[in-house]
């Protein structure tokens, strides 16, 4: 097991520099190191970009690639404290339904916005759809953890099939929108499901990034008495913590930030699993170190992932949530196997 | 908040679920200094009142105090620094070192890093416990008994210190029921040297020969109420074992030690 000291966060943080500048320099239209360096240069100079691949870098790829790391760094973090919170390994936004619920409240905004009155949407003004996804995620939420809770804690079983039901009401809830849509917003309904950062602007990378960092510094003051919370209930409560509190606490932030997430890029899957389990394999499962870390490995597998997502097919486009899906599927059903949650109930890292 | 106990005191507490009073009437003081063993037959209620004891469970009926102050549920984070429990059984589902799950004992005591004072008290609870040997290793491959081992350590850390004021209040639930005799008795020795005049505990445990030759005061517990207390000679006299528990039994007084055997059926 690695030290997560210092070096072990430096290592990661240049790694996803790294990636970043190759996923900026790749695409349909390569941007090269100078033609970046010269976009930031007129950019605060004040002057309009000099060619087209300055323009490229600023208004597409730059907020692109921020997005995918904003992105991933909130579903990482997502699949972090869930797992904490339900005690569960295997729990992610995409499997307990929080994407789903989220995908299902956006998909109301995206085909009724006609019936929407006017008033609210300016009072809402870009926060109308994460609104609605954030109205949906939370029904979906809360409906898995309280239905799939026995007195204890959460069986893996349980969750799964619950989760699997709560998913198909979000799906059909979706797809009855997209039915009942008018084909241009059913053919967006249907992209963003699959999940997209093609509609990336700065408006959203404002909007997730100041989301994902106050969220982060709200959660990362709880990573102690999420690591209490691996004890059980319980042991928590003795140890101090109050532990329907810190639920509460720890649902409503991570509903909030999952939400916005997929209010604007759509249902991604698997990144939540795989980015902590990953990192506790490498690091262990100390809630301190392995937050941030999973929100840097995160950031840069997801930004990648959406590099594949634009080169495999150039000049078309993959939607990124079939990547990860594609990868993830079965690198989950493996974990299942190889920990023999498919044949009896066990541990996961046991 | 930190609060102090010094006395845990009872007083006409009962715990009702689905009509069936799982504890009831139950009316007791438990001073510092002493080591208290909950006897009884399965389903008597000794581990619901541990919980209530513990505020894990909010009585029914009736009243807890600690010193005189009347407890509740609500209060139990605030005693984390001078109440510790010990569970039948810890399962977790991720990755963590024993030592890990040590220094979870010092979690009440510190806000984001733990003082070098923190890490001194772990090494003293590894070094008594003899816990060196699997301290680096992951909790899940531990066997049951290592497992205890190391939890008992978190426990121990929780309160390794006696409090400015009050006494400290150490709850155990049938603790060494998944180790070896000799584990047993080194257990059992480290309970006993753990008991100071500012330390209650209290323990439930099934071994009545254990509990005869430990224990500074025994409850024995049937059908939820308190049957008989007192000196552990005086209690499991084997008139009381056939009534709680229906068995026949002869008791012995041996050179420096009571011995209890029970008749074969």
């Amino acid at each position: 097991m690695l030290q997560p000291n210092k070096t072990f966060f430096f290592c990661l943080s240049a790694l996803l520099l790294t990636s970043m500048l190759i996923a900026i320099a790749l695409g349909a239209v390569p941007v090269s190191v100078q033609q970046m360096a010269g976009a930031v240069k007129h950019f605060f100079s004040g002057k309009d970009p000099a060619n087209i691949y300055e323009a490229v870098f600023l208004q597409l790829r730059l907020p692109r690639v921020l997005l995918c790391c904003i992105v991933g760094a909130i579903l990482s973090a997502s699949g972090v404290l869930m797992q904490g919170l339900f005690r569960n390994p295997i729990v992610e936004p995409g499997l307990v339904g929080t994407s789903a619920g989220a995908a299902f409240g956006a998909s109301i905004v995206f085909v009724l916005a006609a019936s929407i009155p006017p008033s609210f949407k300016a009072l809402t003004g870009p926060l109308l759809v994460p609104l609605f996804a954030f109205g949906g995620a939370s029904l979906a939420t809360y409906a898995v953890y309280t239905l799939a809770k026995s007195r204890k804690n959460i069986g893996i079983t349980a969750l799964l099939l619950v989760g699997i039901a709560i998913n198909a009401v979000g799906l059909s809830g979706t797809g009855f929108m997209s039915y009942i849509a008018r084909d241009p917003q059913a053919r967006s309904i249907t992209f963003w499901n699959l999940g997209t950062f093609s509609g990336a602007g700065w408006l959203q990378v404002g909007i997730t990034g100041l989301i994902a960092g106050l969220i982060f510094f709200l959660t990362i003051r709880y990573a102690k008495q999420l690591n209490a919370l691996i004890l059980g209930e319980e042991e928590a409560s003795y140890l101090g913590v109050d532990a329907s509190k810190l639920k509460r606490r720890i649902m409503f932030y991570n509903t909030a930030m999952v939400s916005v997430a997929t209010a604007f890029v759509g249902v991604i899957s698997f990144v939540g699993l795989i980015v902590p389990h990953l990192l506790r394999l490498l690091i262990g499962s100390d809630n301190k170190y392995l937050l941030p870390a999973s929100m840097i490995l995160g950031a840069m597998l997801m930004c990648l992932t959406d590099l594949l997502a634009r080169v495999l097919l150039a000049p078309a486009e993959i939607p990124v949530g079939i990547i990860t899906s594609l990868i993830g599927a079965p690198v989950f059903i493996a974990l299942l196997r190889k920990h023999n949650v498919l044949n009896e109930k066990g541990g996961f890292y046991g | 908040m930190r609060k102090e106990v010094s006395m845990v005191r009872l007083q006409d507490v009962g715990f009702e679920i689905n009509k069936k009073w799982l504890v009831k009437d139950l009316n007791y003081a438990f001073e510092p200094g002493k080591m208290y063993m909950l006897c009884g037959p399965n389903g008597a209620g000794k581990s619901t009142l541990l919980k209530l004891i513990s505020l894990q469970q909010k009585a029914s009926e009736g009243n807890i105090f600690y010193n005189e102050a009347n407890v509740k549920p609500g209060h139990a984070a605030s005693f984390a620094t001078n109440r510790a429990v010990l569970s039948q059984q810890i399962d977790i589902s991720f990755p963590l070192s024993a030592e890990e799950i040590i220094m979870m004992g010092r979690y009440p005591h510190f806000e984001v890093k733990p003082s070098k004072h923190d890490v001194e008290i772990c090494e003293q609870a590894i070094a008594l416990l003899e816990l060196e040997p699997f301290r680096k290793r992951n909790y899940l491959t531990l066997s049951g008994g290592e497992k205890q081992r190391v939890q008992f350590a978190r426990v121990l850390v929780q309160i390794w210190e006696e409090p400015p004021i009050g006494s400290r209040l150490l709850l155990l639930d049938e603790p060494i029921s998944s180790l070896d005799i000799k584990h047993q008795l080194e257990f059992l020795f480290h309970v006993r040297n753990f008991i100071t005049p500012k330390t209650i505990v209290i323990a439930i445990l099934h071994d009545l020969n254990l509990a005869l030759n430990y224990a500074d005061e025994l409850l024995l517990m049937k059908e939820g109420r308190l049957f008989k207390s007192g000196k552990p000679v005086d209690v499991l006299q084997p008139v009381y074992i056939e009534q709680v528990f229906g068995v026949h039994s002869h008791l012995h007084h041996l050179p420096g030690a009571d011995f209890l055997w029970a008749e074969k059926l």
